[in-house]
């Protein structure tokens, strides 16, 4: 995913954070999914609503927050959005 | 208009306009039965001799005669030129639902529905359908949606799952997807001589003194004791096949994820969202959950005792 690809949380879905981790729901369909800390934090910081963040912004957040090496949360992050796009819970807005 | 109020009740009817506005109509006849399912006491009115012959037989131990009833249900009649008629082979079966803030409504196979949700809550079931086995299949539709509605209301939820009873009397109430192995469960319980509360939906409350019950059911796919009573719930076990036995507690966000997507009818309703989540995060505080991976004919209950120990 490109570093300048905006993201936001679609709509149809609902977040709530549990503790440290997150459930995410799908309104429209009740598909349901939990996700662990990195996963719930990553969905902290994407809007909703009226807002979006550059995956590189996120990725930014997150790295100041987790120690861990840049590249491989970059690829984990990467598979991690593209899923969420594809599920639904994500949208994304090229430049 | 939304397409959703457009499109809603265009699958089963002609006319989908002509959708009640209000909640009357023409009585089936003079006949009436109170039911108490899951502490909520039901009054259906207006049925026909015949309907209410087929309810009676349906769900003796959940008759009551408590006169303190707290929802209604007006029964009426539709006419079968109503609804479309659907060649139901090979045709999987989902309701046309309408969420509103204070009352859902619903169309299925011969009948259509409205529920006000009050307090108190009440019901309008308009249908075509009085021989035994068409007026059963349209009015437990109906009342399924109308016992999650209930429920919710009530700090409870109605889920698809299998609940067991434990040598200890505690019941276990086991969830997943359509395949998951809810009926699997539920024939090894039986086999082993457990009591099934039902092999597809039951109702999980949280009770007075903070003690979560699940209550028995009056709603089964193959197995069901269909008795009413409660029990306390030991805990919440999400259903995975495999190739051998294991029990892996699951944190309390993976409980209520496992729970949500088990929660018929009310979990797309954008509505009671916070009232579902709200009881959801009350059950995962208070009762374990687990993935419990199993064989088709293992006993696994050893390890659930071990699990619930620990």
């Amino acid at each position: 995913m490109r570093g300048n690809v905006l993201l936001k949380r679609s709509p149809s879905i609902r977040y709530r954070l549990v503790g440290n981790e997150g459930v995410v729901v799908r309104q429209d369909t009740a598909e349901v999914i939990a996700v662990n800390d990195v996963g719930a934090r990553f969905l902290e910081l994407v809007p909703a609503d009226d807002g979006a963040r550059t995956f590189e912004s996120v990725r930014d957040a997150l790295l100041m927050e987790y120690d861990v090496d840049k590249d491989v949360l970059e690829r984990d992050l990467d598979a991690f959005a593209r899923a969420l796009t594809e599920a639904g819970v994500l949208e994304t807005v090229e430049p | 208009m939304t397409s959703l109020a457009v499109n809603f009740g265009a699958r089963y009817l002609v006319e989908p306009a002509r959708f009640p506005n209000a909640c009357v109509g023409t009585r089936w006849g003079t006949g009436a039965l109170a039911l108490d399912v899951a502490g909520e006491r039901f009054c259906i009115r207006g049925l026909s001799a015949r309907q209410e012959q087929t309810l009676r037989q349906l769900w003796p131990r959940f008759e009551t005669t408590d006169p303190s009833t707290r929802v209604r249900i007006d029964v009426f009649r539709a006419e079968a030129s109503s609804f479309q008629r659907i060649d139901v082979r090979n045709w999987g079966y989902d309701l046309d639902i309408d969420h509103r803030e204070d009352a859902v409504r619903m169309v299925g196979l011969d009948f259509m529905a409205d529920v006000r949700l009050g307090p108190p809550m009440n019901g309008a079931f308009w249908t075509s359908a009085e021989k035994p086995r068409a007026f059963h299949g349209a009015f437990e539709n109906f009342f399924r949606l109308l016992t999650a509605y209930s429920l919710l209301e009530r700090k409870g939820v109605l889920f698809h799952s299998a609940a067991v009873v434990g040598d200890d009397g505690s019941a276990r109430l086991f969830v997943g997807q359509s395949g998951a192995g809810k009926s699997t469960v539920s024939k090894l319980a039986r086999a082993s001589e457990r009591l099934v509360l039902s092999d597809d939906l039951n109702s999980v409350l949280v009770g007075a003194s903070g003690t979560v019950h699940v209550a028995g059911s009056p709603f089964f796919g193959e197995l069901g004791a269909r008795i009413a009573g409660s029990y306390p719930l030991a805990g919440i076990y999400r259903l995975k096949k495999a190739a051998s036995e294991r029990v892996q507690p699951m944190s309390p966000a993976e409980t209520i994820a496992s729970l949500l997507s088990c929660s018929p009818f009310v979990n797309r309703d954008p509505h009671r969202a916070e009232a579902l989540w709200k009881n959801l995060a009350t059950l995962a505080e208070r009762v374990p959950g687990a993935v419990l991976s199993f064989r088709r004919h293992a006993d696994f209950w050893p390890l659930l005792r071990e699990g619930e120990a620990s």
